[in-house]
């Protein structure tokens, strides 16, 4: 397990009324989890179902964006940044 | 001449050099909304030789709010917003080469309108648009700055193929949850897009001048909650467009509109969206017009336009022949 800094932006920062968030996580499925146990149902109308949630969503993981989620470990001190597509202009 | 610009000329990072290279410039700006309508009048009064201004969309009451070349009278006079920025503009620097053009910019017509140009500015509405920008960037090796503004948050970045991680690389793998926001359904305020379009224009300045330190980080502010952050993105190996796949610009996605013979309607695909929410599509489109909707379809109607919406992301827009104005439709309420 890793302690790591999970920060909202846009909208989701401005619905969840949290950020920055710090998890205890070996992965980043396991932060998506905590999420969706700490935010319940909000969190899940905002994002969707999970798998389209993955697809849908942008993940940075120390600036990398993620494509598997499962198959992405963490380690202590990362922090995953985590936005809704907006498209204004 | 020397006079209307002394002032910048004064700031050591242009110079009279400088001044000289951004009257050489040739900038194109796609989108001409509030973001567009910033960088558009920044730069044409900072001296840039050449501007030309892309959008397909005419002039409405609630885009005074923050669109900053359009007035009342505009609206009276039915432009297109890219004529009304010529026409302003015009007034503004007479010694600047500004084009206003009136197109739906898609896979078939962008390389046309980029030809020549040192810089290419993000005033879009939709991520659609934007991949295709930053295919035609990379396949051409034209810098384009990067901006977005929604409710009181926006982001941006300076794209430089070759050196900087590309627009894909950092994009969601699909835009097409059918729930992507834009200003028409989540709102905005006027000052985010003043502060993300002038951040764009400083970027365009210093890569014409070629001086300064441009922004290769994901820029993130939001004004509301008084918050700025400068996010490090790294190139991603599977990208397609670094690797020289230029799938946007070679028309493999995005939305598709067809005038339906004989039903005065359009309907507009997107291969992107596989299953639509109603539920949540009601949520965002109930703020700005009148929704209805059951199992098969759901009926939308804002601004004297009826919508009709399918589960798997199909629309069509009745009454109109216009493939670009469903188009348009389609990505301020469903997004793309």
């Amino acid at each position: 397990m890793a302690l790591v800094t999970v920060r909202f932006y846009a909208l989701l920062r401005l619905r969840l009324s949290t950020d920055p968030l710090h998890v205890e996580a070996t992965d980043v499925m396991e932060v998506i989890e905590h999420l969706e146990q700490k935010f319940g149902h909000q969190f899940r109308q905002e994002f969707g179902a999970n798998e389209k949630m993955r697809e849908s969503c942008l993940f940075l993981l120390n600036g990398l964006n993620l494509r598997n989620l499962k198959q992405t470990r963490l380690k202590e001190g990362d922090i995953l940044h985590v936005f809704l597509p907006t498209a204004g202009g | 001449m020397i006079d209307r610009y002394s002032r910048q000329i004064i700031f050591p990072g242009i110079g009279e050099e400088g001044q000289r290279k951004l009257g050489d410039g040739c900038v194109v700006i796609i989108g001409c909304g509030a973001l567009g309508t910033i960088i558009a009048t920044s730069l044409v009064r900072a001296g840039v030789g050449k501007v030309r201004i892309i959008d397909r969309d005419f002039i409405e009451y609630h885009n005074l709010q923050r669109q900053v070349l359009f007035d009342e009278d505009d609206i009276l006079n039915g432009l297109p917003k890219a004529i009304a920025a010529e026409r302003h503009l015009k007034r503004v620097n007479s010694s600047v080469e500004i084009e206003g053009i009136v197109a739906d910019v898609n896979y078939t017509n962008i390389e046309r309108f980029v030809r020549g140009a040192d810089i290419i500015l993000d005033g879009l509405d939709n991520f659609e648009t934007r991949l295709l920008i930053n295919d035609v960037s990379l396949k051409h090796k034209i810098p384009w700055v990067y901006g977005g503004a929604i409710s009181s948050f926006g982001m941006t970045m300076t794209i430089i193929p070759g050196e900087t991680p590309c627009f894909r690389c950092f994009s969601p793998a699909s835009t097409g949850r059918g729930t992507v926001l834009t200003c028409d359904t989540a709102g905005v305020i006027s000052p985010i897009p003043f502060i993300i379009g002038s951040l764009q224009t400083a970027e365009a300045i210093k890569i014409l001048v070629g001086a300064g330190e441009l922004n290769r980080q994901l820029i993130c502010i939001d004004v509301w909650t008084g918050s700025f952050d400068r996010l490090e993105t790294a190139p991603r190996h599977d990208c397609p467009a670094c690797q020289g796949t230029y799938e946007f610009l070679d028309g493999r996605f995005g939305v598709r509109a067809t005038s339906l013979c004989g039903q005065n309607s359009v309907q507009v695909l997107n291969p992107k969206i596989e299953r639509l929410s109603f539920k949540e599509l009601e949520a965002h489109l109930k703020m700005v017009g009148k929704v209805t909707y059951n199992e098969f379809m759901l009926h939308f109607d804002v601004d004297g336009r009826e919508m009709v919406i399918f589960p798997d992301g199909r629309a069509i827009v009745k009454n109109t022949t216009d493939e670009s104005l469903a188009r348009g439709l389609y990505a301020k309420y469903i997004g793309t």
